[in-house]
Formats: C-alpha cells, sequence, structure tokens
C-alpha cells in the first residue's frame, strides 16, 4: 500500500470515529442535562507500554462497561470511567433523593455506556447502511494494565501493539471525563473502510 | 541495594536478591516466578497466549507460555549451575464473562493450562498458585526468600 493511500485510511478512520464520538456525546449531553464535549477522536498503533505511559498506568483502578457487538465478528466497546467520576455521572442522571448505592451508581453507569455505544453505533450505520448491534453490557472494577490487555486478545489481537481507537468525553470542564474504546476483531476495518469505498 | 525491576507484557527478566521482580496488571495473562534457592536468582515471566503452535512468527518467543518457560528456565539453570528451580504462579483470569461464551475458549484457562504442562515437562514444582477468576492480579517477587505477594483490587493481599 502506498504512503498516500495509508494515510487516507487513517484519515477516514479517525473521521468515522469522530462523528461516532460526536452523536455518542450529543447524547450523552441530553442524558446528563449538562455539555459534553470531546477531544479529537485518538487512532493509533502503540506497544503496550506506550499506552500505559502515555494513556493511563496499568495499575490504575477504573470502571469499565464492556458491550460487544453481536451479529458477526466485529469487537467490543469499553467505556472507560475513574469510579469517583462515574459516581458524579450517576447523580446526574438519577433522582437527588435517591441513595446511591454502589449498585446503583453502576447501573446508572452501564445505561449511560450503553446509550454512548448506540448512539455511535447509529451513526456508523448511516454511513454503512448496514445494521449493528450491541449486547447488554456488562461491567468490571480492575485496574486497567489487567482490562485493556485481556480485552485486546480475546478480541483475536496478539500482538504487543494494538491499535488504540478512543473517544475522550469531558463534562463540568474536564472535572469528569471518560473514554469510549473500540477494539476491533482483526480484518474488521479493512472490511468498514471497504464498506466506504476507501 | 534493593531494587525493584518491572516486567511488562510478553516480556521477562532475570535478577538477583536482594532485588525484585514485579509485574503490574496481569488479567488473562499468567505471572511465572521462577527461582533457584541456593544462589537466590529469580526470573519473572509475563506470558500471553498459551503456545506458539498457530503462529507463523514466533520471533516474540517471551509472548509464548510454550516457548518462554523452557528458555528462561535453561538459562537460571545455566547462570545459577542449580537444576531444581522452584514455582510460582498467578493469573489466567477471565475478566469479562458473557454467558454465551464457552470455558474452552477462555485464553486465561489456556494459559494456565499450558503453563502447568510446561512446567511439569520441565519437572518444575510449583509452590504455589492463585489462578482463574475474574480479578486481575499484580505480582511481587521477593528474591531473599522468593515470597511472592499477589495484589487485587478490593480483595486482601495473598501471599503465594
Amino acid at each position: 500500500m502506498s504512503e498516500d493511500k495509508s494515510l487516507l485510511r487513517y484519515d477516514a478512520l479517525q473521521e468515522v470515529v469522530n462523528i461516532g464520538g460526536g452523536h455518542a456525546a450529543t447524547a450523552l449531553s441530553k442524558m446528563i442535562g449538562k455539555k459534553v464535549e470531546m477531544d479529537v477522536p485518538l487512532v493509533q498503533l502503540l506497544p503496550y507500554e506506550k499506552v500505559y505511559e502515555t494513556i493511563q498506568s496499568d495499575d490504575t483502578i477504573v470502571k469499565v462497561v464492556l458491550s460487544k457487538l453481536i451479529g458477526g465478528e466485529y469487537g467490543v466497546f469499553l467505556f472507560v470511567i475513574d469510579p469517583k467520576d462515574a459516581e458524579a455521572l450517576a447523580h446526574m442522571v438519577l433522582p437527588d433523593y435517591a441513595e446511591l448505592s454502589e449498585h446503583l451508581v453502576d447501573s446508572a453507569l452501564k445505561e449511560l455506556s450503553n446509550i454512548l455505544v448506540q448512539s455511535f453505533l447509529q451513526a456508523v450505520m448511516q454511513l454503512i447502511d448496514k445494521p449493528l448491534f450491541a449486547s447488554v453490557p456488562v461491567m468490571t472494577m480492575d485496574m486497567f494494565g489487567s482490562i485493556l490487555s485481556s480485552v485486546y486478545m480475546e478480541q483475536s489481537q496478539f500482538s504487543e501493539e494494538v491499535l488504540i481507537i478512543k473517544n475522550n468525553f469531558y463534562s463540568e470542564g474536564h472535572i469528569i471525563e471518560g473514554s469510549l474504546y473500540f477494539v476491533p476483531k482483526p480484518k474488521v476495518l479493512e472490511a468498514l473502510l471497504q464498506e466506504l469505498g476507501i | 541495594m534493593s531494587e525493584q525491576i518491572k516486567v511488562g507484557i510478553s516480556d521477562f527478566k532475570i535478577t538477583t536478591s536482594p532485588n525484585e521482580l514485579a509485574t503490574i496488571g496481569l488479567g488473562s495473562c499468567v505471572g511465572i516466578a521462577l527461582y533457584a534457592p541456593k544462589s537466590k536468582v529469580g526470573a519473572l515471566s509475563h506470558i500471553m497466549l498459551p503456545d506458539s503452535s498457530s503462529f507463523t512468527d514466533t520471533s516474540k518467543w517471551a509472548k509464548f507460555a510454550n516457548l518462554a518457560i523452557p528458555k528462561i528456565v535453561e538459562e537460571l539453570r545455566e547462570q545459577t549451575k542449580e537444576t531444581r528451580i522452584l514455582a510460582k504462579i498467578a493469573g489466567g483470569a477471565s475478566m469479562f464473562t458473557f454467558t454465551s461464551d464457552s470455558p474452552t475458549l477462555q485464553i486465561g484457562s489456556r494459559n494456565i493450562e499450558s503453563v502447568k504442562a510446561t512446567l511439569e515437562e520441565l519437572k518444575i514444582p510449583i509452590l504455589s498458585e492463585h489462578v482463574g477468576g475474574k480479578m486481575g492480579r499484580s505480582m511481587f517477587v521477593d528474591l531473599k526468600d522468593f515470597n511472592v505477594k499477589v495484589r487485587m483490587v478490593n480483595r486482601e493481599e495473598f501471599i503465594l
């Protein structure tokens, strides 16, 4: 592949993530009744070491909601958030009188992540004119490193370099921050680019 | 002076007491601590995959249980001239479980199996282990006495 072509494909991919993420941010903003901002999406091939150095350290404790794309070998979405930010987000969508148990926070978080994923998918579906469905989300709280490496492997990505695809969302200035990752199965991105005619 | 030496994913390190070896964030990966007790030389390996047989490129041998363990053991034996090497292992979790996933497909349990089979072939006893489950683990190996600490989130530290 020529360098120009690969650059174009990279740009196209970033644009898809940008459109999906934009949709997701709008949906999230409606849910929490607050402005949601987004960084330029990150699409980059990185060794694990660099991921832990530059994105999030491997021993950071995070809450992660995972949604699997169903109906084919596509991949999974991960919504990654600091446990404190998760609680703040839950406060925004739950009525004031509700006593926030961990269980309630987690279920609100799963629902918010589900909305992010579904609206992301909706935007992509419009681009490729094909239906895409995500599973019911599952959640865990653990070390970022344990989760990330395991998820890439579960998606048959066995290299020590992984393609990081993610949107960062912010609310209340930069006080609340969450990231939506997409971890593709092998060859999924090629198929997507083909659908787009690139 | 004792130093903590970090082992990344798909990597391994060998060092001597009083140093400590550590690896952070094992999920479905398995950490294998190996120890030559007389010379107090030890290794820590962080494998990612059970075996290399279905891969054409095995130049990164340290990520495969079946390739990494024999090579590291050989190096330990050569360095220390000890034949009796000891092992302690941790990891091999399944971080997310969907009811639709069959256990035979789970990489964590396949990693554990392969690590155990490889160690058995090399006649290396596993003194203790903390494997499986749904939680991530970090491993800290003290080479003074081969004390291995396993740290998890929201759980008590486990001493192997």
